[in-house]
């Protein structure tokens, strides 16, 4: 293309501004989501990664009595492993009068342990009388190095100077067990403990062997002979895909990655879009210049090239933005979530492959959309581009005027708004897909932030319909029920059990909690198809995870072990309880008459002081924690609090998106007909009119675009949801009513705010050089 | 076929500029002009004489710079552009080089939305118009399956649907061969000789202005000429 060309570019580019800006901001918004969610991605594995790496999160836990006895064959298992032996036990912990279900872990005295080491944020490592807790739990308590907590033992209550707080990566995520992920520092908390203390917490800590593969690419050897080793020895093991903390952070991670590979798609049909309708116009109103150059023997490749370059132009602005856009955004999220886990690694670096096909993609998807024009501008016949009468589009009843033929007699200008939908149909297509795209994008989103409070209302609103879980001390479940029972201030009461088992059908195992409860419980409220709303006499209800996690299916036996307490039950599996926090098992306890509970569930009566009753029940004899479900529900809606600044983000780049189509496809209706907005307008037609019946004919494209939108919206975000899966719980869509229609508005007034562009136009209109001018 | 007494518009020194400065462009320098009721009046000049200039300002789609344009005892020069928009709707019809036309509009629409907004039965009112430009029987035809000519008509019936009382063409046969040309004129001659509209037709078609009660010529903005025409001749017999 020759210099002249280049400056007419540059010109039309800046006679054409505010089209190519929007345009440009398409594609910007596209290349940042993608960016930035991969970024985010990448980052967000890299921290981990190096994390893991940095303070060796163990490649198998293998826990049981007499584990230590497989020390030296785990050393000789391959990947030149590093081992380490521990013990661990549930225990009480109480900071001032609060108890909470505690977890200690024993640690070398004042060193590092070899796997698993403790990322130090406050204090030291913990000496003989003092512990180290776990960050998350120090932070939530204030607790600093010199404070004091409780530890309950078999002697009772003892107290433990706090040492410092630490990370470690075992906790990264405070999960209690596979079965408990969603926690509280209200109910749970973890607590590093010198190896000879231990002794004093627990009658029987489980002893475990603590694998990490030194030659990283034999990792995976060595979990699966981890895994085999523990098995010959029929003791319990968990690999690092397992573990309750990687396996939620992993999951969680890899959604994004789903993001980020799917989002963009939708954004590059955007920019296709947006693209297409902007050169469409600009080769239209150039036409006569076009032939003129045609006739002049500029030959056909100049041309296209000519308007291919308005493509890359529009591509290159708008990926040199999002390029900016999408790395700020991949590492503020990035910050927000590590902040957020207090993950003591943060990468946040530049990606060199995002940063290639990033740019390269937006820029491909403005150029391809710019091809169509560019060669329809090519292939203009000279003869034809200066005939004075240009050529004519074609006329006709409108779809809605041959559907609704009362619409046939309405006043003739409101029939012109109709008619001028389907003038010219592949922008009108293109405007609805922007809309319908734009509608997807928050649906997604909307839909994803819908699943998850949804899902946590109904776990702790309808399912779980204590106000608190008591935890008691071995042996002192009765007395406390008795104490609970004479209290008014207590509308109910129901002894639990609840034990850390393994299910297994055939090979397949899987580590849960055995929740054991009255028949007639009326403190869980059951989602079973099969059995109603009640436990059933004989076999077991299943979290619906547990139906792909072990293969079964209603009617197989199911082994149940808890080793530790020795208990060993084949049941029958009699339905599966809809309850995607959790893949449990729920048994009557009518069926296990000898098995002591646990715990106590609790039902306040109405009026009664949530903490002050708290604070009460946590000083009883025997109690060792007590799980507030208003406590633990706000703790998990606040986890999932950054769901909803995403949603937002959506809502504005989709808005924006919208609007930015909008304003295109609007400024090329006017465009093309200035002549005709002139000459009505100088026939005494008022400008605000003429405004409001093509800002009719947009919105009349967006009330196209928006229920198609909603329901590809709606299977989009389903799909989202559906490839998600935590714990064998396929996750599935549930979106309240009012978002569609909020989603609905808040599109709509994307797209009113576009329309303000049209009056201003419209109003501005110089009647005196429109009316000499001929329409194209 | 002019009629004696008030004017239907009397200019008085008309003046419009454009632009300020060096580079300020003189299109119209105190014109007066004084125009009859039912009267046909041909402005003619070479291109950028001002005749568009003076038909914009006439219809008042334009504003003067200087002077008074006086049309039924109101000075169109001070009026705001909402009651310009009145102006134009209740008084002024305009006929411009390119028909403009809606192109997703029948003929039949096309009129039918200028009629609409005086109220009333618009439906008969552009069927009328249509019938008095020789269009009656394509009134459901699409712009794009109509002629050139036949388009220009129908801008004449979206006009004059309204009975305004000035009709101004702006170069209306510029866009047409002979022969449509002269339906186009003689439908323009019929506006003032039957209705007793006056029409004002600005164009550079000297052979045009045999057809006129009376020839203004316009030179660099001023009027230089004007010239009463003794017999206009019928639009069937003009040549060019």
């Amino acid at each position: 293309m020759n210099g002249i060309l280049l400056h007419k570019v540059r010109r039309d580019v800046w006679r054409h501004r505010w089209q190519f800006l929007a345009t440009a901001v398409v594609v910007g918004i596209g290349v940042t989501v993608f960016v930035g969610a991969t970024d985010a991605y990448a980052n967000l594995k890299q921290s981990f990664d190096e994390t893991y790496a940095e303070q060796l999160l163990p490649d198998a836990v293998i826990s049981g009595h007499g584990v230590s006895s497989l020390y030296d064959r785990a050393r000789a298992l391959p990947g030149d492993p590093i081992v380490e032996l521990r013990q661990q036990a549930d225990v009480g912990i109480r900071i001032n009068d609060r108890s909470v279900f505690g977890r200690a872990i024993g640690v070398p005295v004042a060193t590092q342990p070899m796997v698993s080491k403790l990322a130090l944020q406050s204090g030291g490592l913990p000496a003989l009388g003092s512990v180290l807790l776990e960050e998350h739990f120090a932070d939530y308590y204030d607790l600093h190095p010199g404070s004091t907590v409780e530890l309950l033992g078999p002697s009772g209550w003892r107290h433990a100077t706090v040492s410092g707080s630490a990370l470690s990566t075992e906790y990264l995520w405070p999960a209690r067990s596979g079965a408990e992920v969603l926690t509280s520092p209200d109910y749970f908390g973890v607590a590093f403990v010198p190896a000879p203390d231990m002794a004093q917490l627990a009658v029987q800590p489980t002893d475990q062997l603590l694998v990490y593969a030194g030659d990283r690419h034999e990792a995976q050897a060595l979990r699966t002979a981890a895994t085999e080793l523990a098995h010959t020895h029929s003791m319990a093991v968990v690999s690092r895909d397992e573990l309750p903390s990687f396996a939620t952070l992993r999951d969680a991670v890899d959604s994004l990655g789903t993001f980020a590979r799917l989002l963009p798609w939708v954004f590059l049909v955007a920019t296709a879009a947006g693209t297409y309708v902007l050169l469409s116009r600009l080769v239209a109103a150039q036409r006569a210049v076009i032939g003129t150059l045609t006739a002049n023997g500029l030959p056909a490749r100049m041309i296209r090239t000519h308007y291919v370059t308005f493509g890359l132009v529009v591509g290159l602005v708008g990926s040199a933005a999002g390029l900016i856009g999408g790395y700020l955004v991949g590492g503020w999220y990035t910050t927000q979530y590590t902040r957020a886990l207090g993950l003591p690694l943060r990468v946040i670096s530049l990606h060199p492959t995002t940063l290639i096909i990033g740019p390269l993609v937006g820029m491909a998807a403005a150029v391809v959309a710019a091809w169509a024009p560019a060669r329809a501008a090519s292939r203009i016949s000279p003869a034809e581009a200066m005939r004075i009468s240009p050529r004519s589009v074609r006329g006709g009843l409108s779809l809605m005027e041959r559907l609704l033929p009362p619409l046939r007699r309405i006043p003739a200008h409101w029939r012109m708004t109709l008619r001028g939908v389907s003038r010219n149909r592949r922008r009108t297509f293109l405007t609805i897909a922007g809309v319908v795209i734009s509608v997807c994008l928050v649906m997604v989103f909307a839909g994803l932030r819908d699943t998850v409070n949804s899902v946590i209302d109904r776990q702790y609103e309808e399912i779980e319909r204590q106000d608190a879980q008591v935890i008691t001390a071995a042996g002192a479940s009765d007395s406390v029920l008795g104490v609970l029972r004479a209290d008014p201030e207590v509308a109910g009461v129901e002894p639990f059990t609840r034990l850390d088992v393994t299910a297994q059908v055939g090979n397949n195992r899987f580590d849960t909690l055995l929740i054991v409860l009255p028949q007639a419980t009326t403190m869980h409220r059951f989602t079973s198809s099969e059995s109603g709303r009640s436990l059933p006499d004989d076999g077991v209800l299943l979290g619906e995870g547990l139906r792909d996690l072990l293969s079964v299916t209603v009617g197989d036996q199911i082994a149940i072990n808890d080793a530790r307490q020795g208990i060993r039950l084949e049941q029958r599996v009699s339905s599966f309880v809809d309850e995607p926090t959790s893949p449990v098992i729920y048994v009557a306890a009518e069926q296990l008459p000898a098995l002591a509970p646990s715990g106590i569930m609790l039902k306040l009566a109405p009026g009664v002081d949530g903490e002050a009753k708290r604070m009460a029940v946590t000083r009883l004899p025997g109690v060792s924690a007590y799980l507030s479900t208003e406590s633990l529900s706000t703790t998990v809606r606040k986890a999932f609090n950054f769901y909803n600044v995403l949603v937002a983000l959506a809502l504005l780049f989709a808005g924006v998106m919208a609007a930015a189509l909008l304003y295109n496809t609007m400024s090329a209706n006017v465009s093309d007909r200035t002549g005709e907005l002139g000459t009505l307008q100088a026939a005494g037609m008022g400008a605000g009119l003429l405004g409001r019946l093509v800002a009719t004919e947009n919105l009349m494209l967006v009330a196209v675009g928006l229920p198609a939108g909603l329901i590809a919206g709606t299977l989009l975000a389903d799909l989202f949801m559906s490839s998600y899966v935590t714990q064998g719980y396929r996750w599935h869509l549930e979106m309240q009513a009012s978002t569609p229609l909020v989603v609905a508005m808040g599109i709509l007034a994307a797209a009113l705010l576009a329309q303000i562009p049209a009056f201003r136009v419209i109003r501005r209109l110089d009647l005196a050089k429109v009316v000499r001018e001929r329409s194209l | 076929m002019p009629v004696s007494g008030q004017p239907a518009l009397l200019l008085e020194s008309v003046s419009r500029t454009f632009g300020s400065g060096p580079t300020a462009v003189a299109a119209l320098k105190d014109v007066d002009l004084e125009i009859s009721p039912g009267e046909f009046v041909v402005l003619l000049g070479p291109s950028g004489s001002g005749k568009t200039t003076l038909l914009n300002l006439i219809g008042g789609i334009e504003k003067p710079t200087g002077g008074r344009i006086v049309m039924e005892s109101i000075d169109i020069a001070a009026l705001n552009a909402k009651e310009l928009s009145a102006y134009r709707r209740a008084r002024v019809g305009f006929v411009f080089q390119f028909f403009n036309l809606v192109p997703t509009l029948t003929a039949l629409e096309n009129v039918e939305i200028i009629a609409d907004l005086d109220g009333g039965d618009g439906t008969r009112r552009s069927r009328e118009a249509l019938v008095k430009v020789g269009l009656g029987e394509l009134t459901e035809r699409f712009p794009g399956q109509l002629s050139g000519g036949q388009q220009q008509r129908v801008a004449i019936a979206r006009a004059i649907v309204k009975q305004p009382t000035l009709l101004l063409c702006d170069e209306p046969t510029g866009s047409l061969d002979m022969v449509t040309g002269r339906q186009v004129l003689a439908a323009l001659r019929e506006q003032a000789r039957v209705a007793q509209r006056t029409v004002v037709v600005a164009t550079h078609n000297a052979a045009i202005a045999k057809i006129a009660d009376r020839v203004v010529w316009l030179h660099s903005g001023t009027v230089v000429r004007q010239e009463r025409v003794a017999v206009p001749v019928g639009a069937q017999d003009l040549q060019w």
